[in-house]
């Protein structure tokens, strides 16, 4: 037996024998639990089975005997005999999750879960509560008991290491991406005595969402205002993104500097923040407002409610991501090819139409799509600038915390918003897949492009200078609003919403933190502090399974790695509470269920990065390493990370601050003992608490400057990377 | 020291899909010699050579590395190691770290692995380079340091994948020839993958020829030279005129071949009365000016070389290339010769 089944087995019993099987109402470091460790909230499995009756729990002590009992009663001799103790401990491992996930589903809190089985066992006395670390741990050992029994039959060259990160990578993904949005469809059937296929077409066909009213003068349905406003969001940030891209690669701009600070500060601006400056500004009592009604008279309206406050703040959010993709696509553009089509006579006019344009036309859809895309999982700005214009996310998050709950519509309208994510995804992912023209060979490719035509040059220029107009605005509002009383009315000098976020006073008891933004920052920061590095890890992990190895059903593995990326953050929210409000996985209300959502909403940033850093080391690297007596781990250990350092801080930096400006999904997990910035932040705004938003905005921005700076300057690694979404 | 091993094939497979890379070979390499893979690009050669690593896993067939059946075994647990065309030096690590990963698993003290990296740096030839940076090498040179970090392993089977593809003519012909020297002072057993056939002829104790995923021929350079198996060895070693012939009756060992209006004896090698083809060496044509004779041609094209000379020549059994080491004949194209074949360097195989 392999050194590592071993170790795995020691690690199984270990759990069963010593650990709490069950969660712990205190977690389990506070050590309350060692009061009474035998007790039935604390006790070991070994113990739940022999002295509490839970008799079910039993047959994972057989699933490690099993293997012993082939280690060192029958020691596996001749290669026919070790294939068999490979086999057995594949099953061991197997038939042991089935079970314990199989009777984690089916006894809980209130006994059998299931209406048939209540039928068969009427009588049957058993309940349980959520896994606790004794539980989790033996889930683990038992998968690696698995994969290492299989790579023992030789399966990806016998490397149980990869084998071992494929399936943990596998497990967790369905754990916590599968399960939960499964749950939710499956919650769309739920009515009050039971369940009903006909309330899932019902609730998915409602004519508040397909309506097409607005044709016969009535409101049209939340989809397809939805649609109607990822359309034009996708499409103005597209425009704007190829400007600016023209404006910095083709045109000789003098600020490059500015440009790519323009292109990276979205990336630490929580995602409400942008709507928030522009109720500042041009609000019903903002600032701009406020002097057109002084100089002009023009009365203050609501017009920034609705459709457009919502497409100006979207596609201010969104433009840096459409430049970042073109940027890339617009330097792609071989220059010898514009240079083979100027010495065929052809006018620049007549080149940008026949060669540049053409040349770029699927990196313009693919910035599309991901402004569709961002567009359609944004809450944050809707949240507070939908007025009277429904999307799907915002309807998702009213119909869960609004006056009336109704868990069976915001189901039922998240399958809808599903759908519409995964189908722009899919386009995006098969349609466009690797239609790229823009190939970077690194030879021969050293001439310099052709001038743009007057027309494109001017439309750039007026285009793009204005817009950098309205960006200094919408920040310079941020950078200053939380020092002025109130934006628009009083524009006198405070620093009073900064007291009464960060004031810290020195009592009888020390320094004591009565600011009211110290507790949701302090989680904020933990919470993002545990998760990035478990997000790199995890996406550096899966890259290099991506990038490295070979097997069958590879493409499915890339694509739901990718795919928790494309579910919008309203639907992973609710499916998290959905999911894992009862047993087995029982985390509502921890700051674990942060962390995890966290780490698979982020998590692809670390694959682009990692597959990125990856595919410029050449593949024979790890396997001379292989052949020197290093196995997968010592590998990645010895050659492989080292090598991949940017790539590495890429990915802990994007975690980092995806984790610190995250709204949409854990807006429904915050709770009162776990609340984050970001949802404080809104609770403000929805009192209309702006002073104080703003500051805390501002605060919160400049925070992530800092860390970002701190990382950089650690590492001396100058460059950012692009927020990884799609290249 | 590990003493050298066999590696043993039993018909091992290795599908990709739908595509077979390798289909069902046997072989074994004799414990202390080196023996070359040697085919066209895609002939599963290199495919062989990773499944001897461990880098890839046989779809089919078993595997033996001395007594240990390694069929399923990963790379990293096999007695092992290879040098590889690129080199695949470590970048992140000076000469020394490099030469000694590998002993980093052994249960050697620091000092003693130190030492034995400069032992095996001193072998290539490279003592003084302990502290240099990888880029600051020449390709030779990491050529060296790539030999030395397999060799210090001393591993019961060394592997070479086209390790001197990346090196200039004259550096290939000398580091070929040191690597054939360390393999027979460390009689170590060595498997080592060419497109080269004259690299291949140079450094092997034997030659698998491989085509097509299958084993074409298996043996001493002489005898695949000598005694091709089909026409696609006869081409690939060496390079023949493929003429076609018709074999008029067979005496024991011997055959009676026509080939143009002459008749040829020449050993039968199994073959039977009936069409064949005769594989002419470049060199086993020779050519007279005049054009008297059994079998007559013209010149069509004529190349100076210095060292020789090369003709095409137009003759009735078809077109034949020949390479002429006499540079006084100097024939000059549209000539007509007389056409007459050497004792050596003939040989019949199968249509």
């Amino acid at each position: 037996m392999s050194r590592a089944a071993r170790w795995w087995l020691a690690v199984g019993w270990a759990a069963m024998l010593l650990l709490p099987w069950y969660a712990l109402e205190d977690g389990l470091f506070s050590f309350v639990w060692l009061r009474d460790p035998w007790g039935e909230d604390a006790a070991p499995l070994i113990v739940q089975v022999l002295r509490h009756g839970r008799i079910w729990l039993a047959p994972l002590l057989l699933a490690f005997a099993v293997p012993l009992l082939f280690a060192f009663v029958l020691p596996p001799e001749g290669e026919a005999r070790r294939r068999r103790a490979a086999i057995i401990l594949m099953l061991c491992g197997a038939l042991g999750l089935v079970w314990l996930f199989g009777q984690g589903f089916a006894i809980g809190a209130r006994g059998l879960s299931w209406g048939w089985a209540k039928d068969l066992y009427g009588d049957f006395e058993g309940r349980q509560f959520g896994l606790g670390y004794g539980g989790m741990i033996v889930a683990v050992a038992l998968l690696f008991l698995l994969t290492e029994g299989w790579a023992r039959r030789g399966a990806l060259r016998g490397d149980a290491f990869v084998l071992g990160s494929i399936g943990i990578v596998v497990a967790t993904t369905i754990l916590f991406v599968f399960l939960p949005v499964g749950l939710v469809l499956v919650g769309a059937a739920r009515v009050e005595d039971g369940w009903s296929l006909l309330a899932v077409a019902k609730r998915v066909t409602s004519s508040d969402i397909w309506s097409l009213g607005c044709f016969v003068g009535a409101t049209c349905g939340t989809f397809w205002k939805t649609l109607l406003l990822a359309v034009v969001v996708g499409a103005l940030s597209t425009a704007l993104g190829t400007a600016f891209a023209l404006l910095a690669v083709r045109m000789g701009f003098r600020w490059q500097g500015a440009l790519r600070l323009f292109a990276l500060l979205p990336i630490i601006t929580p995602p409400f923040v942008v709507g928030l400056a522009i109720i500042l500004l041009v609000g019903r009592t903002g600032a701009l407002t406020v002097l057109m009604d002084d100089w002009f008279g023009i009365p203050p309206t609501r017009w920034i409610y609705g459709f457009p406050g919502m497409a100006l703040a979207q596609t201010l959010s969104f433009t840096p991501i459409a430049f970042l993709i073109m940027i890339g696509v617009v330097q792609g553009i071989s220059p010898t090819m514009e240079e083979a089509a100027l010495t065929l006579r052809a006018s620049p006019a007549r080149l940008f139409r026949t060669i540049t344009l053409p040349l770029m036309r699927p990196g313009l859809a693919n910035a599309f799509l991901v402004g569709v895309l961002e567009s359609i999982s944004d809450l944050g700005n809707p949240v507070i600038l939908a007025g009277n214009y429904d999307v799907l996310s915002v309807q998702i998050y009213f119909a869960l915390v609004g006056a009336q709950v109704d868990g069976g519509r915001a189901a039922g309208l998240a399958i809808v918003l599903l759908g519409l994510a995964l189908a722009v995804f899919v386009l995006q992912a098969f349609w466009l897949g690797d239609r790229s023209y823009t190939t970077v060979a690194g030879k021969g490719d050293t001439g310099t492009h052709a001038p743009l035509p007057p027309a494109v040059r001017h439309a750039v220029y007026w285009t793009a200078l204005p817009w950098i107009g309205i960006t200094i605005a919408v920040y310079a509002t941020i950078a200053f609003g939380g020092f002025v009383t109130n934006v628009g009315r009083d524009h006198s000098f405070t620093l009073s919403h900064f007291v009464d976020l960060f004031s810290i006073e020195s009592g009888a008891g020390g320094l004591a933190w009565t600011g009211g933004a110290w507790k949701s920052l302090g989680t904020t920061l933990e919470t993002a502090l545990i998760a990035a590095p478990l997000t790199a890890l995890l996406g550096l992990l899966i890259a290099y399974v991506l990038s490295r190895q070979v097997f069958a059903g590879k493409g499915a593995f890339e694509f739901i790695t990718m795919l928790s990326f494309a579910i919008p953050g309203t639907v992973i929210g609710l499916s998290y509470i959905v999911a894992f409000n009862t047993p087995p996985v029982e985390l509502t209300g921890t700051m674990a269920i942060l962390v995890i959502c966290f780490i698979f909403r982020d998590m692809p940033v670390g694959i682009r990065a990692g597959v990125a850093a990856l595919s410029q080391i050449d593949r024979s690297l790890d396997e001379s390493s292989l052949t020197l007596r290093h196995g997968g781990f010592a590998t990645v250990r010895r050659v492989i990370l080292p090598l991949i350092r940017p790539a590495i801080v890429a990915a802990l930096v994007f975690g980092l601050v995806r984790a610190m400006t995250s709204l949409s999904a854990v807006i429904f997990l915050a709770t009162a003992r776990h609340n984050l910035s970001t949802t404080y932040i809104v609770a403000q705004i929805e009192t209309a608490r702006f002073g104080t938003a703003i500051a805390y905005s501002a605060a919160l921005i400049a925070i992530m400057a800092a860390l970002i700076l701190a990382i950089q300057w650690l590492v001396g690694e100058r460059r950012l990377g692009r927020r990884a979404l799609q290249t | 020291m590990s003493t050298p091993a066999a590696v043993e094939f039993t018909n091992v497979s290795r599908r990709f899909g739908p595509v077979v890379a390798v289909d069902s070979i046997s072989f074994r390499v004799e414990p202390g010699t080196l023996v070359t893979l040697l085919g066209p690009s895609g002939c599963g050669k290199t495919t062989t050579l990773r499944m001897i690593a461990g880098l890839e896993m046989p779809s089919d067939g078993a595997i033996r590395i001395g007594e240990r059946d390694v069929t399923r075994v990963s790379a990293a647990e096999r007695d092992v190691s290879m040098v590889f065309q690129s080199y695949a030096l470590f970048p992140h690590m000076n000469v020394l770290e490099n030469v000694g990963y590998g002993l980093a698993v052994s249960p050697m003290t620091a000092a003693q692995r130190d030492e034995k990296a400069r032992a095996f740096l001193r072998k290539v030839g490279l003592e003084g380079y302990e502290k240099r940076q990888i880029g600051a090498l020449s390709g030779g040179q990491q050529q060296r340091v790539a030999l030395a970090r397999a060799l210090v392993l001393e591993p019961q089977v060394l592997l070479f994948d086209e390790p001197l593809s990346n090196l200039d003519a004259k550096l290939r012909r000398r580091m070929r020839d040191e690597i054939r020297d360390l393999q027979r002072e460390l009689g170590i057993t060595a498997v080592y993958v060419t497109h080269d056939q004259e690299e291949a002829m140079a450094v092997s104790d034997k030659i698998v020829v491989m085509k097509d995923g299958h084993i074409a021929q298996m043996g001493t350079p002489d005898e695949l030279y000598e005694a091709p198996v089909d026409r696609f060895v006869a081409d690939f070693i060496g390079g023949a005129n493929l003429i076609d012939c018709e074999i008029a009756g067979v005496e024991g060992d011997t055959a009676r071949v026509a080939v143009g209006g002459t008749t040829l004896s020449q050993p039968a090698r199994g073959l039977r009365s009936g069409p064949a083809t005769l594989a002419i060496r470049y060199a086993a044509v020779r050519l007279q000016a005049g054009g008297a004779g059994a079998l007559t041609g013209t010149v069509r094209k004529a190349t100076y070389l210095g060292s020789h000379r090369e003709f095409t020549i137009d003759s009735p059994i078809g077109e034949l290339f020949v390479i002429e080491p006499d540079l006084s004949n100097s024939l000059t194209v549209g000539a007509p010769v007389a056409i007459t074949f050497r004792d050596r360097g003939l040989a019949l195989v199968a249509r």
